[in-house]
């Protein structure tokens, strides 16, 4: 009973606090005059724009753009980078085109102004689109600086936002812009405040436990078992790794990201193993490994199955003991990543983090911002003890 | 008299090339066990010699290193260094020409483009991404030599045409395969990239019995011309004047070399350098009689892969450094040395 009424009175606080910290940026918004919005943006730019923007082209990030904007945001894109989108996060572009048609290059609603991965940017598309607002990722920007003096030359704002980076601080930054300039202040502020809290809990918790570290190796199975794919170094999975208290075995012996030697990975002994996946352009009946939107469990265990296989893994403790982990690799680069970053924490410490439901907090976070998306598919998986 | 100071010298010269024979063939043996020994996670020594002779069936890391990391990759390096010092020597002598190699030959490209036609696709072969690679990169190999052969036998398989003929799907393959790597994903396309760098990763004990038998096969069967390759080192008038069939020697010679390039690139991935300086420090040691060059150039393929092996385990700790690229950084000073070395060159 007393658990209760505690409960209760936690989330009236918790509450509470959301929303004067709704007020508080409502009226930092309020200080731009009545409708101007200035910002620095992530390549360090001031940007001030007379208006709420009417129209916008996406460069990058089109799914952050519509986790804070929803289905308003949609109204506003008229122009998206998407050539090979498919090739490259086919399991994104597949969930994404079919819940929101006019995503679809086919149906013609929307420009088509760039490709999704390569920093490839057709100017004269964008010119003729004039869109009030032009978002760009830093390696857009930073590729195109020629083309980017044109645009604005002709009116275009350019903002730069930065979601690859991984990190808590441009995370919070870009994320706070896009609530800016869809007028979703309050979703984005609400996004930062779980996604900084759930990064924060899980420092302190590691900081309090004095838990006995756990070697963790990452890699990228996208050449399958037969080659080592990249793993990483104070980058992306890296960075998460260690976030979650593990020691990397990368560091120190890549810079960012790069093959380590099978030799290397045998006599480290990892505890833990994570092998990234994703849907890579062909691979129907092969053995990259297989994650994220549209994949089912079967066939991430299955995959995941025979990099355990590899010739000397025999030998390797995470093996031995089945903590060998799936994980989505498009999974990065949204304001719901931190679940990985729990996945991780959990996996090495389950004693610690037990009450974490990383899956659970995922689904949530569609079921409030992308009602309508069908995330179906497999994001985060363990292959079962042998 | 003058016989006999002939005969001296003759004696002389053989004794010499024997003795760089054997010379080498003892760097080669230590070498393959500095290689053996040699390791990011440094077993010691000894713990290596008692895994060796207790079989590959532990269950110990030692094991698993040795048996499975160590001894495909030393391996590997042995067959596709031989195999590339084999094909090279074999192309600079029916091209007569220092500067034909399998790489200069659009053979490689070939190779590489048949590798990232697979990988864009994700072509693989009983669910095994790089088996598939192998076969496509093999198939391709194969396709740009017999294309070049047609060309060749077209206009009577004249040198300048075969190496012009190579120069020219050098090209086309390297701009094919661009082609691919462009219109790929980022992870696409560096997975492609990768692959051109020829890494030891991706040695197996498949790719060492593919390898290695194709390796023993066409040295069996370079064996049975390697008179007829010395007089057509000559010149073609002189070969065809002691009866050599010049035109069949250099089809059958060339497509031995293809099928061995394709067998040593197919699997590990691009490693240019090789093909052309192995022979050349062969050459340079031994001279052009091919009872000697052959033997030689083809240790000199192991040496070098295996002095690149050594070098990239040396400097690259935990990581992986691509062979194919040590290879050309450990050849060049190789060849230099020799060059200075040498007062002329041939």
């Amino acid at each position: 009973m007393v658990k209760g009424i505690w409960s209760i009175f936690l989330v009236l606080t918790t509450t509470a606090c959301l929303l004067a910290a709704g007020c508080v940026t409502t009226n930092s918004a309020a200080n731009n005059t009545d409708a101007q919005i200035t910002f620095t943006d992530l390549a360090g730019r001031e940007v001030t724009l007379d208006s709420r923007p009417e129209t916008i082209a996406v460069g990058f990030y089109i799914v952050n753009y519509l986790m804070v904007g929803g289905d308003d945001a949609l109204d506003k894109l008229v122009g998206l980078a998407m050539d090979s989108w498919d090739g490259t996060r086919y399991g994104e572009y597949a969930v994404f085109t079919s819940t929101y048609p006019k995503l679809l290059e086919a149906n013609g609603e929307i420009v088509n102004i760039g490709s999704y991965h390569d920093d490839t940017l057709n100017t004269e598309k964008i010119l003729q689109l004039k869109p009030d607002v032009l978002l760009l990722s830093p390696s857009q920007y930073s590729a195109n600086n020629e083309q980017v003096k044109t645009y604005e030359n002709a009116g275009i704002n350019v903002v730069v936002i930065d979601f690859n980076s991984n990190t808590l601080e441009t995370h919070t930054r870009s994320n706070r812009i896009l609530g800016m300039l869809l007028g979703k202040e309050d979703v984005a502020e609400e996004q930062i405040a779980a996604y900084t809290a759930a990064v924060n809990d899980i420092t302190s918790r590691l900081a309090d436990a004095n838990v006995e570290k756990k070697a963790v190796y990452v890699e990228l199975g996208n050449k399958g078992p037969g080659d080592y794919g990249n793993s990483y170094s104070n980058t992306m999975w890296g960075s998460f790794a260690t976030q979650a208290g593990g020691i990397n075995i990368a560091d120190g012996q890549i810079e960012k990201y790069g093959s380590l030697n099978p030799e290397y990975v045998i006599a480290s002994n990892p505890d833990v193993i994570f092998i990234g996946g994703a849907i890579w352009s062909g691979d129907t009946n092969g053995d990259q490994m297989r994650m994220g939107y549209t994949i089912s469990e079967e066939t991430a265990r299955e995959r995941l199955k025979k990099f355990t296989e590899r010739p000397g893994w025999n030998v390797i403790t995470a093996v031995k003991e089945g903590e060998v982990y799936g994980i989505d690799h498009g999974g990065l680069r949204t304001m719901i990543d931190y679940v990985y970053l729990q996945y991780i924490a959990k996996a090495l410490y389950p004693e610690l983090f037990e009450d974490l439901d990383p899956q659970a907090t995922m689904e949530e976070f569609y079921e409030k911002y992308l009602p309508d998306l069908d995330y179906t598919g497999t994001f985060m998986i363990k292959l079962d003890a042998t | 008299m003058a016989d006999r100071d002939g005969a001296a010298i003759y004696q002389a010269i053989v004794r010499k090339r024997a003795i760089v024979c054997i010379g080498s063939l003892i760097g080669l043996v230590l070498l393959v066990l500095a290689d053996l020994m040699i390791g990011p996670s440094w077993i010691p020594i000894h713990d290596v010699v008692t895994t060796l002779f207790d079989g590959p069936n532990g269950e110990t890391t030692s094991t698993a290193i040795v048996w499975s990391v160590r001894l495909p990759m030393t391996f590997t390096c042995i067959f596709v260094g031989a195999s590339l010092g084999l094909a090279g020597v074999k192309v600079q002598t029916i091209c007569n020409n220092p500067l034909a190699s399998p790489y200069t030959l659009g053979l490689t490209s070939g190779a590489a483009f048949g590798a990232a036609t697979a990988i864009f696709t994700g072509f693989s072969i009983a669910g095994i991404l790089w088996l598939g690679t192998a076969v496509l990169a093999f198939i391709f190999a194969g396709g740009v030599s017999l294309a070049i052969y047609m060309v060749g036998k077209m206009k009577g398989m004249s040198t300048i045409t075969i190496i012009l003929a190579g120069i020219v799907m050098n090209f086309f393959f390297v701009a094919l395969q661009q082609l691919l790597q462009y219109k790929a994903s980022a992870e696409v396309a560096q997975l492609i990239a990768s692959w051109t760098f020829g890494s030891l990763t991706r040695s197996s004990w498949t790719s060492v019995a593919v390898s290695g038998c194709i390796l023993v096969v066409c040295a069996i069967f370079v064996t049975r011309y390697v008179w007829q390759l010395t007089a057509l080192t000559t010149s073609e008038e002189n070969a065809k004047s002691l009866g050599v069939d010049t035109e069949s020697v250099r089809l059958k010679m060339f497509m031995s070399a293809s099928l061995l390039t394709a067998g040593a690139v197919s699997f590990i991935g691009t490693v240019g350098f090789v093909g052309l300086v192995a022979p050349h420090c062969a050459r340079l040691l031994v001279g052009e009689d091919q009872r000697y060059l052959i033997p030689a150039s083809v240790i000199f393929g192991s040496l070098l892969m295996l002095a690149a092996s050594i070098t990239a385990k040396l400097i690259g700790g935990g990581s992986m450094i691509p062979v194919g690229i040590v290879t050309s950084l450990v050849g060049v000073p190789a060849l230099f040395i020799l060059l200075m070395k040498t007062r002329r060159w041939e």
